[in-house]
């Protein structure tokens, strides 16, 4: 049984890891808070039964359907056309300043793939083992780390620094 | 690991503040008005039409799934999804879209996935099944089926598992303890799976019968339909996934029915 209180405590815990979670996704972090809080008071309403070890990933699993369900949407498909119009629309002078001073790695993790992009994020940001990953996703580990190295390939061709592995673990 | 954090994330207070009010504010909200509900209904299965329609025209809209295995590889099929004729009604599991996949043989999942399975009742053999997969916006179906056939490849013995990742549970507001015939005459008796999980049973012993529906792989079209036929069948909810169980009639049931417990609990965890 969820009540009031029970929520706000699940929303105390996990709340930040949900947001970030639907960002590696949607890229879009106002996107990523209309989904988490949506799910919040899906969850409420639903009235799983579930023990507590079961919440978060459960939770988890609520946000990346969503997420992905965003991706698939008409709205979002809208607005990658406007994006796409209006990035084509003028040549801005500043453009190759602000494109340094954007966050390289933020830009390299967004341009992959959306397998490799969730077991990336997932790895390096959550610090979820691939076992944990497997879980989460309902894939096999193997695949997982597969996909872990080919991320990693693609982000060592991308951001060109020796040392970009350290960088993404801080 | 995990202390990087990409720059959008750095700071999520704001953010986190923000969530937490509109569930405040939003939990209880009064529900929609019929008119609104009206409008809403209008408006869904108008946008649903439209998506059907464009789906005909276009029937190969690109996956986005990531959870999807990647051996596995899509093909056509005649359309509909199964579900239980008796709990249809509580699970929502007949109005799914589907993308369905080429089966696959159980030995060739098990090295993907990692499934346990239970000794099988005789005549069946531990890893002689046939795996279709197909999926939906709720997740992914898995049927495990168990089946013997004659010189015409027709089926003539058969224990089939579905097993259907869902967020809604049909056991919350249902009391089906109440239940004590399927509707056209058959008993249905529980079992049970834990100390607070049952398995519903319905046992055909009158010549009427429920339609039974499992998917169905035709390998000269290369298509998986949905076929109906009679059987025994076991239901239940168990965590985060539905489980709908045919066999056939001629099967000893208590033997079907351990088999079938110990599937689910060996299994429950990595469906």
């Amino acid at each position: 049984m969820i009540d009031e209180d029970k929520l706000e405590r699940l929303m105390q815990l996990y709340t930040k890891e949900l947001l970030r979670v639907s960002f590696y996704y949607t890229h879009n972090i106002h996107t990523a808070q209309d989904i988490v809080q949506e799910v919040f008071i899906k969850f409420y309403h639903k009235q799983v039964v579930l023990i507590d070890e079961e919440m978060k990933p459960y939770l988890l699993r609520m946000v990346i359907n969503q997420s992905k369900d965003h991706l698939k949407s008409w709205h979002y498909r809208k607005m990658k056309i406007v994006e796409k119009m209006f990035s084509q629309s003028g040549h801005d002078p500043n453009h190759l300043i602000l494109k340094e001073e954007k966050d390289a790695i933020s830009e390299a993790i967004f341009s992959l793939p959306l397998k490799q992009r969730e077991a990336i994020t997932y790895y390096y940001f959550e610090g979820y083992t691939s076992k944990e990953i497997s879980s989460l996703l309902k894939v096999p580990e193997s695949t997982i780390k597969s996909r872990l190295n080919k991320g990693r390939e693609r982000l060592r061709e991308q951001l060109k620094m020796a040392d970009w592995e350290a960088l993404l673990n801080g | 690991m995990g202390n990087f954090r990409l720059k959008e994330l750095q700071d999520l207070t704001n953010e986190t503040q923000s969530v937490k009010q509109y569930v405040r504010t939003n939990l209880l909200q009064p529900k929609k008005s019929p008119r609104l509900l009206y409008g809403l209904t209008i408006t869904v299965v108008s946008i649903a039409m439209i998506l059907f329609v464009l789906n005909v025209v276009n029937p190969s809209l690109p996956l986005t799934n990531s959870s999807l295995p990647e051996s596995l590889v899509e093909i056509e099929g005649l359309g509909g999804a199964t579900s239980s004729e008796m709990f249809g009604h509580y699970d929502d599991q007949a109005n799914r879209e589907l993308t369905y996949y080429r089966p696959v043989d159980l030995k060739e999942y098990a090295s993907s996935f990692p499934i346990k399975l239970p000794e099988t009742p005789m005549p069946f053999e531990q890893y002689d099944s046939t795996v279709i997969i197909v999926e939906s916006d709720k997740g992914f179906e898995t049927q495990f089926m168990f089946d013997k056939r004659d010189e015409y490849k027709a089926i003539t013995e058969f224990i089939i598992i579905s097993v259907s990742n869902t967020d809604m549970n049909p056991f919350i507001g249902n009391d089906f303890t109440q239940l004590k015939e399927d509707g056209v005459g058959n008993p249905v008796q529980m079992e049970s799976l834990t100390e607070s999980i049952y398995l519903m049973h319905q046992i055909r012993t009158s010549p009427n019968a429920l339609a039974y529906r499992y998917y169905n792989y035709d390998e000269m079209s290369n298509l998986i339909s949905v076929n109906v036929t009679s059987a025994n069948e076991l239901y239940t909810y168990y965590k985060g996934n539905i489980y709908h169980i045919g066999y056939d009639v001629d099967q000893p049931i208590d033997e079907v029915v351990a088999f079938v417990k110990e599937f689910i609990l060996l299994n429950a965890d990595d469906f």
